[in-house]
């Protein structure tokens, strides 16, 4: 964490509609200096959508974004000169050599000569394709093709660095190596805002993690407390409507269950202090009372749970 | 099994039926071309009367058999004589000449001063008949000797016909009055006359075919001259189907988005990614203009004014790539509509058969096409002997549609 406070983006009330259908709905967040600010969501969660318009590449129909100071829009070219992209797909010439891909991205930074040849040098150096610069993209590997497609996000040393969902199909190995750099990154001061529906990869990295869900704001906070509002763990049991009063005075009596509240499709969300031996007493209790249980679920202390709460939908959905 | 077939089959017509590209290139293609073919060529089948060719003809101080050829030329089929102003004043051989260089027409015909007095000068009609006058029949060079030749064979015959008819005429009423004949008698033998044969004097007219003139090229271009220009001009704009393959490419593997994030504005994506277009496509007419040369001996007259030309056309058919793909949604559209929207314009443009051949009103839109423009200038140069001067005009108009093209494609650019 490298966070100082200082916000380098606030979006306030955005909106983004395609036509009918609205893609972003009143979305507000800040993202301060030097955090590595995650956005967690399903596929068509609005997550792509939300980086577009922060990296300037996609004018949004509603609200406010200001990234850097400036409103954020695809003519904000002072913004998009001091933030980096690294887009969810292979955004490479395949053709040309790893070294040309960056020669011709640093150039449209603006970089030429001593100072184009040190950042690409630099950029090879840190996702470790420096051996490979020579060979034809077509030649990498998937993960070699995605840290390359990193370090031309890199080359104009930005001081906001988007990645959208950049281990996606990658293996073990470059996958640590991306989350390596991304660390390496942030430690330097460069603000880091980070797709992903991997929750592992939103704890091990993020400072705090905005939870995204059909283009709305679920939660926000970072993963601890995201993850220590779910206690010692969630069970979610599905009751008919007319046993859920009594199902619930009798649960809260239980000394496992320290809350209980309505959850998603009409769920009961009961926070325990351990789900796993709560469940037992649950079970026992309703069993005792004749009351039939419709469904269940346990949910343990982590982001995939958090989400599961908010929306009643696993992350991969 | 049949319910696999039904599957596949339905399947594959929903997936065609969505493919606009696939629709217009087998329903619309064809007919677009069956129409816009059978416009352009509709005045080859039709009778000629239907489509007369306009000639300017000069009779100033010709006389009046000169006139009367001309109002006989005039009544012929498929001929449409104009040999005064608006004021009645008669066309004079300089206009004639002019108006077919500056390409308003393509024929015009010039009766020498004193061309009646010439041929009814008595002493000439009855004596050997020796010595002949001389008619001009200037050309266009660019005109296909398979349009001038049987034009000027006809003009030819109208003025053999009327010629032969007046000195047989002319000459026996010469004789007739030496022979101071009685009038039953005189009528008889103009009677006879009038009937009789019109070739039984040599004749002493030569229809000599010449250029326009500030032409200074052979009279007969060859093969290669005729033809190099006209293919030249129509697959330089297949440069379309290049432009749009890179620049679907890009989108789909998201590098144009990712353009889209860096400091670059659409304007020099735009001219970024149409200049090694431009120099393709300017190499590519100057390989073809090499083979013609050194595989054909074809004569490139003015190389510099060629290169003028070839930049000017590489400019616009590269610039009409670029908006095209621009304007298309898919690959496969850029490749159905770009392909038939090249072939149509090359053919209006006169890069499959001559304007001049059209009826009127599709020379006049064939105009619309940058390809007429570029052709025009190509003949002028390979055909006509024209410097750079020349061709500067047509060259401008070439950029300014290059202009156009690629602002269209600047406002159209999709980066995804």
């Amino acid at each position: 964490m490298n966070a100082n406070g200082d916000s380098v983006a606030t979006v306030e009330g955005l909106v983004h509609r395609y036509g009918d259908l609205t893609a972003i709905d009143e979305l507000s967040f800040s993202i301060n200096r030097g955090e590595v600010f995650g956005l967690l969501g399903p596929n068509g969660a609005g997550k792509s959508t939300t980086i577009s318009i922060l990296s300037c590449i996609l004018e949004h129909t509603g609200g406010r974004v200001t990234v850097l100071g400036a409103d954020a829009g695809p003519n904000a070219r002072s913004v998009k000169a001091r933030v980096g992209l690294v887009p969810q797909e292979i955004a490479l010439y395949e053709e040309l050599s790893g070294l040309d891909n960056l020669k011709f991205f640093g150039r449209l930074y603006g970089l030429s000569g001593t100072r184009l040849g040190q950042a690409i040098e630099s950029a090879l150096e840190t996702v470790g394709l420096a051996d490979r610069a020579a060979d034809a993209v077509s030649e990498y590997s998937g993960g070699m093709k995605r840290r390359l497609n990193l370090a031309a996000g890199l080359l104009h040393d930005p001081e906001i660095l988007i990645l959208d969902e950049p281990t996606v199909g990658v293996d073990p190995q470059s996958r640590n190596h991306i989350f390596d750099n991304v660390e390496r990154l942030n430690a330097a001061g460069t603000t880091v805002i980070y797709t992903t529906h991997y929750m592992e990869e939103a704890e091990r990295l993020c400072d705090r993690v905005a939870i995204i869900d059909h283009g709305r704001l679920v939660a926000l906070d970072t993963p601890r407390n995201l993850i220590y509002s779910l206690g010692g763990g969630v069970i979610q049991i599905g009751i008919s409507p007319d046993k859920r009063a009594s199902a619930e005075a009798e649960l809260l009596s239980l000394d496992r269950i320290t809350s209980a509240k309505p959850g998603p499709d009409g769920t009961l969300d009961l926070q325990t202090t351990g789900a796993q031996h709560a469940l037992v007493d649950v079970l026992n209790a309703l069993n005792a009372h004749d009351i039939p249980v419709d469904s269940l679920r346990i949910l343990e202390p982590n982001l995939e749970s958090v989400f599961l709460r908010f929306t009643g939908r696993t992350l991969r959905d | 099994m049949l319910h696999s077939i039904y599957a596949i089959t339905a399947k594959e017509l929903r997936v065609f039926l969505k493919d606009l590209g696939s629709l217009f290139t087998l329903f619309v293609m064809p007919l677009a071309f069956i129409v816009i073919f059978s416009l352009a060529l509709s005045d080859v089948y039709s009778p000629p009367e239907d489509h007369p060719i306009a000639i300017p003809i000069s009779v100033d101080r010709a006389g009046e058999l000169a006139v009367q050829i001309a109002a006989t030329l005039d009544s012929a089929d498929g001929f449409n004589v104009v040999h005064n102003d608006a004021d009645g004043v008669p066309f004079t051989a300089q206009f004639v000449a002019d108006a077919v260089a500056a390409g308003d027409y393509q024929f015009a015909i010039v009766f020498p001063s004193g061309f009646t007095d010439t041929l009814t000068d008595p002493a000439r009609l009855l004596g050997d008949g020796a010595g002949s006058v001389t008619v001009e029949f200037i050309v266009d060079p660019a005109a296909t000797l398979q349009v001038v030749a049987p034009i000027q064979g006809a003009v030819a015959g109208v003025i053999q016909q009327t010629i032969g008819q007046m000195m047989n005429a002319a000459g026996a009423e010469q004789l007739f009055r030496l022979l101071e004949l009685p009038d039953d008698t005189l009528a008889m033998a103009r009677a006879a006359v009038e009937l009789g044969p019109a070739t039984s004097w040599s004749f002493p007219v030569v229809i000599q075919r010449v250029n326009p003139p500030n032409v200074e090229r052979e009279l007969f271009p060859d093969s290669y001259q005729q033809n190099v220009p006209g293919y030249t001009v129509m697959f330089m704009f297949f440069i379309v189907t290049v432009i749009a393959a890179s620049v679907f490419k890009e989108r789909s593997s998201g590098a144009l988005r990712r353009v889209r994030a860096t400091p670059v504005s659409r304007i020099a994506i735009v001219i970024g990614k149409t200049l090694p277009f431009f120099a393709i496509n300017f190499l590519q007419a100057v390989i073809m203009f090499t083979v013609a040369r050194l595989g054909f001996s074809m004569d490139l007259v003015n190389i510099p004014a060629l290169l003028v030309v070839t930049a000017g056309l590489s400019l616009a058919a590269t610039g009409m790539g670029s908006m095209i793909t621009n304007l298309v949604r898919t690959e496969a559209q850029a490749g159905s509509i770009g392909v038939l929207l090249i072939l149509i314009l090359a053919m209006l443009g006169g890069s499959m058969i001559p304007r001049s051949i059209m009826p009127e009103a599709m020379q006049t839109i064939g105009l619309i096409a940058p390809q007429s423009w570029a052709l025009t200038a190509y003949q002028d140069v390979l055909v006509r002997g024209f410097g750079i001067a020349s061709i500067l005009q047509e060259t401008l108009i070439l950029i300014a549609y290059a202009a156009v093209f690629l602002a269209v494609s600047v406002f159209r650019f999709r980066y995804e």
